[in-house]
Parts: C-alpha cells; structure tokens; sequence
C-alpha cells in the first residue's frame, strides 16, 4: 500500500492537518504506527478506510495492489474502503459474546441483508488450531486475545487487502498480547494481506518490528509528519 | 380433568404464535417490545374486517385469507413501530408507545371500539369439528403445527442468527457491512405480525375484537418466557423455550384456579413471579436484567 501526497483539513478554514504526506506499507508485513495522542493516528486510519466527514478538505492518493485510486473522490474512496477493513481498539463490541467462534465467523460473512438461506458453513483456517482456540465455545469464555483473534477473523471474512488495527493489545495482558502479534504475523506468511497497527507498547514494536516503524509528530505549524524510525535506534 | 387438559392445550394454540414472536423480540432480539399489544389488538381487527370480505367462501378458502389479512396487521403495528426506533432515532419503548397511541386510532377507524364475529355466517377455525365441545380444536393444532414449523426452520436461517446477534450486541452488524436497521425492522415486523395472528385467532374464538383484548399481553409473553429459560437454558435458538413457557403458564394459571385463586389477581401475580426471578438472578450473578430476564 502507498500513500501519495496525502493533504487533510477538518474544513474548508481549517489549518492543514496533512500536507503533501506520502509514504509506503510493504505487503505481507506487520507495520507499527506510533504517536502521541492527537497526533493523527486515528485520523489517518480513517482516511486509509475512507471515512470521512462531508466538511473535511482531502487530497491525495492510495495505492492498493497496483491500482491507484483519489482519495477525494467519493466513489474511488468508496471502492477501496471495501478492501481496507478496521478492528477497534474495543473489539468486544464487535463480537456476538453467546454465540460461539463458529458462529461469530458464519455471521460475519453474511450478506448486507440476511434471508432465509441457512448458515454459511464456516471452515476455520488451519492457524486457530495452532493457538489452542476451541471453537465451539461461547465467545465471552474465550480469553481476551482469543477474543481479539476471532475479531481480525471476522472482518477478514470479506475480501481484505489492508488490515488497519487500532491498539488491539491495550486491554491485553503481555501473554495475550504476544499471542496476538504472533497471530498477525502468522496470518501475513500465509496470506497477502498489508497489516498497520496502532499501538504505544514500545516493548511490543521492538520485539516485533521488522527493521522500522512509523511514528507521527504534530510540527509547531500544526501539520502532522510521518518519519520511519529505525527499531535498533530506539533501542 | 380431561377438559382442564383440552382447556390448556386450546390456549396453547391460541397463543403459540404470539409467542414465537416474542421470542423474537424480547427474547432473541432482547427488545421491550411492547408493540406486540396494539399489533395483537389491529390482526385481530384486520382478520375480522378481512373475514367480512370473504365470509362467503368455504372456510378453507377463506381462513388462509383471513389469516394473512391479520399477519398483515400485525406487520404493520411492528413496521411502524421499528422504522420509528430505526428512522427517528427513538428508543423503542417510546416507539412502542406512540405506535399504541397511532394504532388505538387506526384501530377504531378500520373498524370499532368492539366488533362482534357473530355477524358472519362460519367461523373458519371451526371447519374440522373433531372434538366436539372444542370444535376448533383441530384447526388451531394445525396452524399451531405449521407455524412451529415454520419457527424451526426460521431460527436456523441467516436472519434467525442474526436476530440472536443483534439481542447478543446491536452494534455488531456495522463492522461487517450488514444493515442493522434491516435486521430489526424485519424481526419486529415479524415478531408483531405473528402477535396479530395471535389476536385474531383468540378474538375468533371469543367471539369478538375488542380495542383491550391485547392488555397484559407483553406481560404474559415475558413470564411464559422466563418460565421457558427455566427449563431450557442452553443459548441454543429452540423453539421450545415459547412453546414449553406457554404450556407452563396455563398449566400454573388452571392450577390456580382449580385451588380457587381469584384469576382477576394473576395479572399481579405474574408481575411480582417476574419480579422475583430478576431479583433472584440478579442476586446470583450481580447483572442487571437488560435482557429483561428472557
């Protein structure tokens, strides 16, 4: 994914919140995102899934799989939006917690309005049974970063090139957190996706970055930068 | 005894759809949906008005007529309802009640305050008169046979989980590209059009359509299905947990009776029953009853 002289204001009078911002996600990898609060984050990661107010000014374009696409254009903004799918940092909401893991997955993947056609099916990827998820129990007696898994999962049920997560091991004990990135980076060696993840675990970005990660800063004339930063720098 | 039994059954049957659709709503759904009372009250109007235009056809004709007329009813209480809740961003307990204040009316306007079923020449429930002091017996199994049916096989579809979904989290569907508003207006519409069957297959066998009939329902609903949950528990959609509450609660209502309870006071009792399941429950796992306790 490539992000190219990417500019955003929150309205027509606004100062600029972006200005002429570009930079690349290599596919297959994990890419960490850091930042202090109110330096961006979330803005970009709305951005990125093309969800944005009718005020707010945006220029720029993203490139996904080869295929360009403007980002102030309604329907191109409409077309990668489908590709781009965001798990939030409370993804307890995002789950049926007496439904089981199964369950959860087969509605995901339902259509925008569900008839009278039976459940789909579901067969769950290889990767669950490597951390000793058992599907057939209720999702709210799954263990948090089980929980957190079964929500990547689910978006992942529709077609999905970016994976944009927003501090998905905040609410996460270190055990859990690392059974989580393992899973991320199990899932970018055996599919094709590009996955950014927001987080302030610096721990979490040394020991699971590879080479670099993004970090934004807000400048003294308010526009926000994006500088990758070496991982054995920080160190 | 054998007619306390065929009493119990009878109103079994009169209620078996109504209580699908709360299943629906209150418990799957997990929605106070009191629209259930004014869509019982404006099915049992339709099926009556319904009745006058084809009373003059064989009752097999005539009876699927009369029932989509009140399934028609009733989906219309619960489309105003959830588009009021959907479209208008009301809770739905307001929507609920400003939908009983427009249907008290329309109600009136479509027919009466009391409409009389002994102006029509048949009643179509009693077209298979096999058991004599309760002609309507058979026909009342039969729809009772076909909607339990029908209920199986809804609960297993995708619009049957995602009912359960939405009960579970309503916010659920947003993240994965489903419509929510679509999910709950379709199940409040169906939930309310089974309660308007309901109406109209009680008002038939009473005899008469009157603008109360649907009073107490909602309640009645939810003690059936707190009685349910009592014997089966499982998260599995069943539509047992409708059908067994039902049979529980008319069997509790002719136990009382037969020891000489005064039924004018059951409408209490089962408020202060429900009251003390949710107390007790709460007691237990310190949760408050959103789930209104079904």
């Amino acid at each position: 994914m490539q992000i190219n002289n990417l500019s955003f204001k929150f309205n027509r009078n606004a100062k600029p919140f972006f200005s002429d911002l570009s930079f690349e996600i290599q596919s297959k990898t994990v890419q960490f995102l850091q930042g202090k609060n109110g330096s961006g984050k979330s803005t970009l990661f709305r951005i990125l899934q093309g969800a944005l107010e009718q005020q707010e000014v945006v220029d720029g374009t993203i490139n996904i799989d080869a295929v360009t696409y403007q980002i102030n254009n309604s329907q191109t903004r409409n077309a990668y939006s489908h590709f781009v799918r965001h798990v939030q940092q409370d993804f307890d909401r995002m789950l049926a917690d007496q439904l089981n893991f199964k369950e959860n997955l087969a509605l995901a993947s339902m259509p925008r309005y569900p008839g009278l056609h039976g459940i789909k099916s579901v067969t769950l990827p290889p990767i669950v049974s490597h951390f000793g998820i058992d599907s057939t129990k209720p999702a709210y007696l799954l263990s948090g970063g089980q929980r957190q898994i079964l929500a990547i999962l689910m978006v992942l049920q529709k077609p999905t090139k970016v994976l944009l997560l927003d501090e998905p091991t905040a609410a996460l004990d270190e055990k859990n957190s690392h059974l989580v990135i393992q899973f991320l980076q199990e899932l970018v060696a055996t599919s094709n996706l590009t996955i950014l993840i927001i987080t302030h675990d610096k721990e979490l970005v040394k020991a699971y970055a590879h080479g670099t990660y993004l970090m934004l800063e807000e400048q003294d004339s308010g526009i926000r930068t994006l500088k990758k930063i070496d991982v054995l720098k920080t160190a | 005894m054998i007619d306390i039994v065929l009493i119990i059954i009878e109103q079994t049957l009169l209620h078996v759809p109504l209580m699908l659709g709360a299943y629906i709503s209150i418990s799957l759904m997990k929605v106070p949906d009191l629209s259930i009372e004014s869509a019982y009250v404006f099915g049992a109007m339709l099926g009556y008005q319904s009745l006058g235009i084809v009373s003059n056809l064989p009752a097999a004709i005539s009876l699927p007529i009369v029932i989509i007329g009140s399934l028609l009813g009733g989906a219309l209480v619960g489309i105003t309802s959830s588009v009021l809740t959907q479209k208008a961003h009301l809770p739905h307990l307001l929507s609920a009640i400003l939908t009983f204040g427009i249907f008290h009316g329309f109600t009136q306007l479509v027919g009466n305050a009391y409409a009389s079923f002994s102006t029509y020449p048949t009643n179509p429930l009693s077209m298979l008169p096999l058991v004599a002091r309760h002609p309507e017996f058979m026909v009342l199994a039969i729809i009772g046979c076909i909607f339990t049916g029908l209920g199986i096989f809804f609960f297993r579809t995708q619009l049957g989980y995602a009912l359960a979904a939405y009960g579970n989290n309503s916010q659920f569907f947003k993240h994965y590209g489903i419509s929510t508003a679509y999910v709950f207006i379709v199940g409040i519409m169906i939930s309310n059009a089974l309660s308007g069957l309901s109406g109209y297959l009680f008002a038939q066998s009473n005899g008469f359509v009157e603008l109360t009939m649907g009073y107490g329902k909602a309640l009645l609903c939810i003690t059936a299905l707190i009685l349910g949950k009592t014997f089966i528990r499982s998260t599995v959609l069943s539509v047992l947990i409708p059908l067994l509450g039902v049979i529980a609660y008319f069997v509790l209502q002719q136990l009382l009776l037969k020891v000489g309870f005064n039924l004018k006071y059951f409408t209490a009792l089962q408020s202060v029953v429900v009251l003390i399941v949710l107390m007790l429950r709460y007691k237990k796992t310190h949760r408050a009853a959103d789930h209104l306790g079904v």
